[in-house]
């Protein structure tokens, strides 16, 4: 039985450390070819140029890959894991670890690829602010970037944390819930994020005089969007450290389960949409200098309506994992 | 090219150069484990850098499909030779792994930490339209 | 382990309470936003008018937020009333 165990053991480190990086290079990719079919048009525009924009490229493509290149370590973690002492459990984390990577890295590649295509284009058009609009774009990466971190974290926590004499019956799905939660979860924050940098790089090219503000509306925006991916971050971590007690039904298994998967596909939407909102916030505000207050506004108490969608869900699962 | 070999000396020396630093001074301590594991996966972080310079320009000026093949197989090679110092490190005790994954970051953080201190402490480029007054840096700061 | 039909019932309320919330956001999530940013973009062109705009941005957001309240309606009878 215990052979049996650990052929299965093996079989889901594989089948994870590919899902982390299979999914985790679709992002980069993506991303990475949206960069360079702006960067082959700025270079077209404007040839004399073309160090700038190289050079710019490969600081964004530095930053860009630093989702995948997450993945790729929870991939060799998984991949060389010590196989000696395995339990039922250890199949269910190994699946899990490796979902929530390779999900979590997907919307931070696509994300941060956005804001180094953009940045080309500004260059080409502002070639005098081409410093700051580099400035603008790595920290949009960067913060892009963060999603995919809380994503790290989670697989992190399921691999390190400690979870013998837990019932193997709902913590099986409480342990994929959680992976569902935080990487599904990572996927519309990071491509909002990547949105609202975008912009705010389009901006500082378009108006450099309006620099400053475009930057402090761009990161509050950003700080915004981010607060879905908090929610899945949250959710993984109760699902991780709560210790459900043994039940042979299989009803409570699928309710943990459902709860995972609940607020990870429920912070997609709302995190796409809260980054459309900032994106264009960001964009009229760097154009009309008059209007910031009223869009600032406005881009809160909207981005707070589209948030409540992920409220719903975040309630739903909090249901699911503590009244049922 | 000439700008892209600028920059990637810069960042690299000065990535080498901090590892290197660390890692004595972990050596002094006597963590041997955690300075070997830094200088192994900065010295990758490095190569990988460079590598992807070396790659950026083939993406440029061709046809899609090709463009596509290219950057697929400069990922696909570049992600085989940074799972090199992860897989040395897991299968060895003599590198750490949470040092080696620090340094795989290396390069990354030095050009961070270099824009936002160019950004907000040395504010006398050029290309600055209006400078940041002294007030607003810590304000700036604190939003980041 | 005895697996009984009803405990399959209730499992399956419980997965499909989770799937039908958080589908159910996906819509409503990325057309809310939309709207606001729609409506960015009117103020941005014509800052005069921005009570009103924002005013109507919020009525369409409401009208779009239905479905997503229609999700968790669903949800809540999955979770209580099944």
């Amino acid at each position: 039985m215990t052979d049996d165990i650990q052929v299965w053991v093996k079989v889901a480190a594989f089948i994870g450390g590919g899902m982390a990086m299979g999914f985790g290079a679709i992002g980069a990719a993506i991303g990475e070819g949206y960069t360079a079919a702006k960067a082959n048009e700025a270079i077209a525009r404007s040839p004399q140029i073309s160090g700038d924009l190289f050079k710019t490229m490969l600081l964004g493509q530095a930053i860009a890959e630093t989702a995948s290149i997450f993945a790729l370590i929870i991939a060799m973690l998984l991949l060389f894991a010590d196989f000696s002492n395995v339990s039922t459990l250890t199949i269910s984390i190994f699946l899990s670890s490796g979902l929530c990577m390779g999900l979590g890295a997907i919307g931070s590649g696509i994300g941060s690829g956005l804001p180094t295509g953009e940045a080309c284009t500004g260059i080409v058009r502002q070639p005098g602010m081409k410093n700051r609009i580099t400035t603008i774009m790595l920290a949009g990466s960067a913060i892009a970037q963060s999603p995919a971190i809380f994503a790290l974290v989670t697989s992190l926590i399921l691999l390190f944390v400690d979870f013998t004499g837990r019932p193997v019956s709902p913590t099986w799905a409480a342990i994929i819930g959680a992976g569902f939660a935080s990487g599904l979860g990572a996927i519309g924050s990071g491509i909002g994020e990547g949105l609202v940098a975008k912009s705010g790089c389009e901006g500082i090219a378009r108006q450099p005089l309006a620099a400053t503000r475009t930057t402090n509306v761009m990161l509050l925006g950003m700080a915004v969007t981010e607060t879905t991916a908090i929610y899945g971050l949250l959710i993984a971590c109760i699902l991780i450290f709560k210790s459900f007690p043994a039940a042979e039904s299989i009803a409570s298994s699928m309710a943990l389960l459902g709860a995972g998967l609940c607020m990870g596909i429920g912070a997609i939407g709302p995190g796409i949409g809260e980054g459309f909102t900032a994106q264009s916030a960001v964009k009229w505000i760097s154009r009309s200098e008059s209007s910031t207050a009223q869009l600032t506004r406005s881009m809160l108490v909207g981005q707070a309506v589209a948030e409540s969608t992920g409220i719903y869900a975040l309630v739903i699962s909090l249901v699911l994992i503590f009244v049922i | 090219m000439e700008e892209i070999r600028k920059v990637q000396k810069r960042y690299c020396s000065i990535a080498i150069t901090f590892a290197i630093f660390a890692g004595i001074i972990f050596f002094l301590f006597g963590l041997k484990p955690i300075g070997k594991g830094l200088i192994l996966g900065t010295i990758f972080s490095i190569i990988n850098f460079i590598l992807m310079g070396e790659t950026l320009p083939l993406k440029i000026g061709i046809s899609r499909n090709r463009a596509g093949v290219y950057s697929f197989l400069s990922i696909l090679s570049r992600y085989a030779l940074l799972a090199i110092p992860l897989v040395l490190s897991i299968k060895l005790a003599r590198f750490n792994i949470g040092a080696t994954v620090c340094g795989l970051f290396m390069v990354q953080l030095v050009i961070l930490t270099d824009e936002i201190l160019h950004q907000f402490y040395f504010s006398n480029r050029k290309d600055l339209f209006f400078k940041p007054k002294k007030n607003r840096t810590k304000k700036l700061l604190w939003k980041n | 382990m005895a697996i009984e039909g009803t405990h399959i019932v209730q499992a399956a309320a419980f997965l499909g309470a989770g799937l039908s919330m958080g589908l159910g956001a996906i819509g409503p999530g990325v057309g809310e936003g939309l709207a606001a940013a729609k409506a960015c973009e009117a103020i941005g062109k014509n800052p005069v008018e921005a009570g009103l705009l924002t005013r109507t941005m919020l009525v369409g957001q409401a009208v779009s937020e239905s479905t997503g309240i229609y999700a968790l309606v669903i949800a809540l009878l999955l979770l209580f009333v099944v």
